[in-house]
């Protein structure tokens, strides 16, 4: 191994000292000079954003409307919580409150998401370097992510002032919340015209109405019957996730983009 | 050369064939897909775009699958969808810059390349307007702007001249032909004037399959011997017009001048015309008891 490496660094010092003497073609440099510049002209510099990039570029153009929405349930929830909060705060109350909160944010979502198609921007956004299935994934991990927390900190403070265990708060407000969010992927993916605007402002009510009655009925939130709202919930993830896939790849193919 | 392969490219609906085994070899240069609604052309710019899955055949940039080199092939696209859609409170510019981010061109150009062509496509002065204000000629001009940014090496537009005045079409035709050079551009249009102009070759496209691709010329030396004319009576025309496919009518002194497109001739004093890209365009999606 050492003697092949001596062997090549000789060679290497024998042809860079036969070079030495050799006088180059100064006619034909030259046109290999233009050649390899006309190379280089030729060449497009690529741009390849990095992934921080991508996600600016995705919270930049999320549009007003959804942020300003979004801030209202927020602001609203935060100061109905507020003024309810301290001893022998009602939970009854907050679980009313959250659960419609729960299920409008999943609508506030997938009306931000379906605006691609409810536009017809999904075509063209499609065709792009970030494509629209590249945008959908990420917005959909954006948003259900800061929906995720906001639940959290509110079921937090459920949990906290009525001293009912966490975990529980936490799986009644999620089950509203991902039925929420699998009703309006499939409203969204059953028909994509500007009217699916309506149906998911309907869809808003409904939810809303179920999760009140739900919670008017405190049988339901027994100990007893927590196994079956984790069952919904873990059922309504599976689904939720499922469609979400199915989804992705009908974009990928253009099932949904190139047919309405 | 920069090329564009597609090989027996299909795509089925059910039972229903679209497109239906296309092959060609696409160069730099303006190619006018010509076809009557419904021929299968949108749905093939879909695919060659690589919007939708094609059933069956492949799309090749450089040798190599669309599907394979994704977005570095989408970089090298510009696409003008048929229902070009928009987000209506985002105004002239801020589309652009938006598009601009998506097509990973940096910040830095995106805002220059914006008002570039802002100005080309006579958006200049309506450039911070919601685009929800904009006419339908105004909103085309703004697509043909999008399909132009990151100067894309395939340029893909379809119906591009929808919904523009003859003056806003000169200048379309204009920017298509400056651009023409070193890139690839498919025009699909049913308007033949829209190709006449500017498309170095002619793809027609009927039923889902290429009927015939060539050069202009190509096409209408083809159709020589194939174009005639003549005077009949005003109460004849009915009876030649259901008979033959009629290319042109007009009143005169000396009775009703047709224009008729056969490959024989269709009445005793018949003379042969000069054949236009009309006559080329009637030839092949005449009706089928019109031959």
């Amino acid at each position: 191994m050492a003697k092949d490496i001596v062997n090549a660094w000789e060679d290497g010092r024998k042809l860079f000292a036969r070079a030495a003497g050799l006088n180059p073609d100064r006619d034909r440099k030259r046109e290999a000079l233009v050649c390899l510049g006309e190379a280089v002209a030729e060449k497009r510099l690529r741009y390849t954003p990095p992934f921080t990039e991508f996600l600016r570029i995705q919270l930049q153009y999320i549009p007003l409307f959804f942020w300003a929405a979004q801030g209202f349930l927020v602001l609203g929830v935060f100061l109905f919580f507020w003024r309810f909060s301290g001893r022998g705060a009602d939970f009854w109350a907050y679980l009313r409150c959250g659960s419609v909160a729960a299920t409008w944010l999943g609508v506030l979502c997938h009306g931000m998401l379906g605006r691609h198609f409810f536009s017809g921007m999904s075509e063209l956004e499609q065709s792009c370097y970030i494509n629209l299935s590249q945008m959908w994934i990420i917005r959909m991990l954006l948003c259900n992510g800061m929906d995720i927390l906001f639940l959290t900190v509110i079921g937090g403070w459920i949990a906290a002032d009525t001293e009912t265990p966490a975990g529980c708060v936490m799986t009644y407000l999620l089950v509203p919340f991902v039925l929420s969010d699998v009703c309006c992927l499939l409203a969204v993916n059953m028909s994509r015209s500007g009217k699916n605007r309506f149906a998911l402002a309907a869809l808003a009510v409904a939810m809303a109405l179920i999760a009140l009655c739900f919670s008017a009925v405190p049988e339901l939130y027994d100990a007893a019957c927590l196994w079956v709202w984790i069952a919904v919930l873990v059922t309504a993830a599976l689904v939720f996730a499922w469609q979400i896939r199915s989804c992705y790849y009908k974009m990928i193919r253009g099932d949904i983009i190139c047919l309405n | 050369m920069f090329e564009l392969e597609l090989r027996n490219v299909s795509k089925r609906y059910g039972s229903r064939r679209v497109v239906d085994g296309v092959d060609c070899v696409l160069s730099c240069g303006v190619y006018g897909l010509l076809g009557a609604n419904g021929a299968g052309k949108t749905t093939l710019l879909r695919m060659i775009c690589g919007i939708l899955e094609t059933s069956g055949g492949e799309i090749l940039c450089e040798g190599s699958g669309i599907r394979k080199l994704g977005a570095e092939y989408r970089r090298l696209l510009g696409y003008l969808p048929q229902n070009f859609g928009y987000y209506p409170e985002f105004t002239a510019k801020k589309f652009l810059w938006y598009l601009a981010a998506l097509k990973a061109i940096p910040k830095s150009e995106a805002s220059s390349k914006a008002e570039e062509l802002l100005k080309l496509v006579g958006l200049e002065e309506v450039k911070d307007k919601k685009i929800k204000t904009f006419s339908g000629g105004m909103v085309r001009r703004l697509g043909i702007a999008q399909a132009l940014l990151g100067d894309p090496k395939i340029l893909i537009l379809d119906e591009p001249t929808a919904g523009l005045d003859p003056r806003e079409r000169i200048r379309f035709r204009n920017i298509i032909s400056a651009l023409s050079k070193d890139r690839i551009i498919i025009l699909s249009t049913h308007i033949v004037s829209d190709v006449e102009y500017i498309a170095d070759r002619i793809l027609l496209m009927k039923d889902g399959r290429i009927l015939s691709e060539g050069g202009i010329e190509q096409m209408l030396a083809k159709m020589r011997g194939k174009v005639w004319e003549c005077f009949v009576r005003p109460e004849e025309t009915e009876s030649y017009q259901a008979k033959y496919s009629v290319s042109s009518l007009r009143s005169t002194d000396d009775g009703i001048r047709l224009r008729i497109v056969s490959d024989f001739c269709p009445v005793e004093k018949a003379v042969p015309a000069d054949p236009d890209l009309d006559d080329v365009y009637l030839y092949y999606f005449r009706e089928d008891d019109k031959k």
